[in-house]
């Protein structure tokens, strides 16, 4: 007899942070050059807001069943695409600054293939940010997203995937992906919670099946 | 104020950042200068931030309460600091404490807007809520700056620690402030958490009272 691994309660997945006020923006650019690994802590800088976050080995698990996912959906659909991790991206223009779980481009990959260094000044932002926002945001994440343009956010609760799509300076819920056009929501939150209960092989097998099917949906008979 | 990720209040906030600069410390010292918290300790490279709880800080004030009037009674000058930030360069370290008393040493400092530990001395006694297995060792911390007496709350009990020969031994009496024992402090604390604010200090001052020395 088969037992079923419990899937994680990610709901308990703790991530330490704090939120500093009246932080000056020199102050997050010192603590960006002590820490030059992006991966953790991660920094998020919104006008003197400063969210610092310390992440557990659940989180970087979902980060990573996440990051897994998209490529592999990306090359099922045959849409380039490049992984840039939890790269810092900031503008002392915008006064923000933010180091996202996962980003993608995919339209602009070209540009940004052998990039060793970001200026957002002439480079694109990401198209795609995926973000882990177990307890509840304490600094709201969206707007700041949206400063920097970034045309899609994948947001996932603990529970479920939403995708949101900016419009007009703003993020609207979407059923779809606007990067990979057949991906949903309800399927990616099916996928991830997949990923933690079935071995890594069968399940990229699993993921690879229905892109497929996506791309040439079964006739009704 | 700063605030914490969406914890109970339950739960004290404390993250560890390993491999911050003493320049980005002193920016963070001077950004949060307004604040009393978060609290702030660096120890050669690692910062902790840490977010007290609000019970913490209702033991907070009422250690510093009781302090002030049991000095009171007994005449003695005390100086309370709070969590005025203790740092020294030299050796890469720093601190903020719960609280703090300057008793011994009130007088080297009375009247001075800022102190410099190169020439100031430590405070006599800081107090530490400790209710979390920091990464950060805070008595060693604390025997750099030769502190010679911590109180130390873990939640239930209050221990007073002496500093003897540069490591701190679990004593029943505080030196600075001999009228005052370990078992004293646990139970006025825990007195603290049930009784009215003004029941609770006309204990304390009926108590230091009778410890004044018989005429």
């Amino acid at each position: 007899m088969t037992t079923l691994l419990e899937p994680p309660r990610v709901k308990e997945v703790l991530t330490d942070g704090v939120l500093l006020h009246n932080i000056s923006w020199s102050t997050y650019e010192s603590l960006l050059r002590d820490h030059p690994d992006a991966a953790s802590p991660r920094f998020t800088y919104d006008r003197g807001d400063l969210l610092i976050m310390v992440t557990s080995p659940e989180h970087e698990q979902i980060n990573r069943t996440l990051n897994l996912l998209v490529e592999l959906l990306a090359e099922e659909f045959e849409v380039e695409s490049r992984a840039f991790g939890s790269t810092t991206y900031k503008r002392k223009d915008l006064k923000r600054g933010f180091e996202p779980d996962s980003c993608f481009y995919f339209k602009n990959e070209e540009r940004m293939r052998g990039k060793k260094r970001l200026n957002l000044a002439v480079d694109p932002p990401p198209e795609l940010v995926v973000e882990i926002d177990i307890t509840s945001p304490s600094l709201e994440k969206l707007p700041l997203f949206a400063a920097f343009g970034i045309s899609e956010v994948w947001r996932f609760d603990g529970k479920e995937m939403e995708i949101f799509i900016l419009q007009s300076g703003e993020y609207c819920n979407s059923e779809t992906s606007l990067a990979l056009p057949k991906v949903t929501g309800e399927a990616i939150t099916r996928f991830l919670h997949e990923g933690f209960r079935i071995g890594r092989l069968e399940w990229i097998k699993k993921v690879r099946a229905w892109a497929r099917q996506q791309k040439t949906p079964e006739q009704p008979s | 104020m700063s605030t914490v990720l969406n914890l109970p209040k339950t739960t004290a906030a404390r993250i560890v950042l390993p491999n911050v600069s003493w320049e980005t410390y002193e920016r963070l010292l001077t950004d949060l200068s307004d604040c009393s918290v978060p609290h702030l300790t660096y120890d050669r490279g690692r910062l902790e931030i840490m977010s007290p709880t609000s019970k913490h800080e209702k033991v907070n004030r009422n250690i510093e309460l009781l302090v002030r009037i049991t000095a009171l009674e007994m005449n003695i000058e005390v100086d309370s600091l709070g969590s005025t930030t203790f740092k020294r360069e030299d050796i890469a370290r720093g601190f903020e404490p719960n609280s703090c008393f300057y008793v011994q040493n009130e007088a080297a400092i009375r009247g001075k807007e800022e102190l410099d530990l190169l020439v100031d001395p430590p405070p006599d006694i800081v107090f530490e809520v400790d209710i979390t297995s920091s990464s950060i060792d805070k008595r060693s911390l604390f025997a750099q700056f030769a502190v010679p007496e911590i109180w130390r709350y873990d939640d239930e009990s209050i221990e007073i620690l002496s500093l003897v020969n540069s490591v701190y031994v679990k004593t029943e009496r505080s030196s600075a402030l001999p009228f005052i024992t370990a078992r004293v402090l646990t139970d006025f604390i825990a007195q603290s958490l049930t009784l009215s604010g003004l029941e609770w200090m006309k204990k304390i001052r009926a108590w230091a009272q009778q410890q004044k020395p018989a005429k």
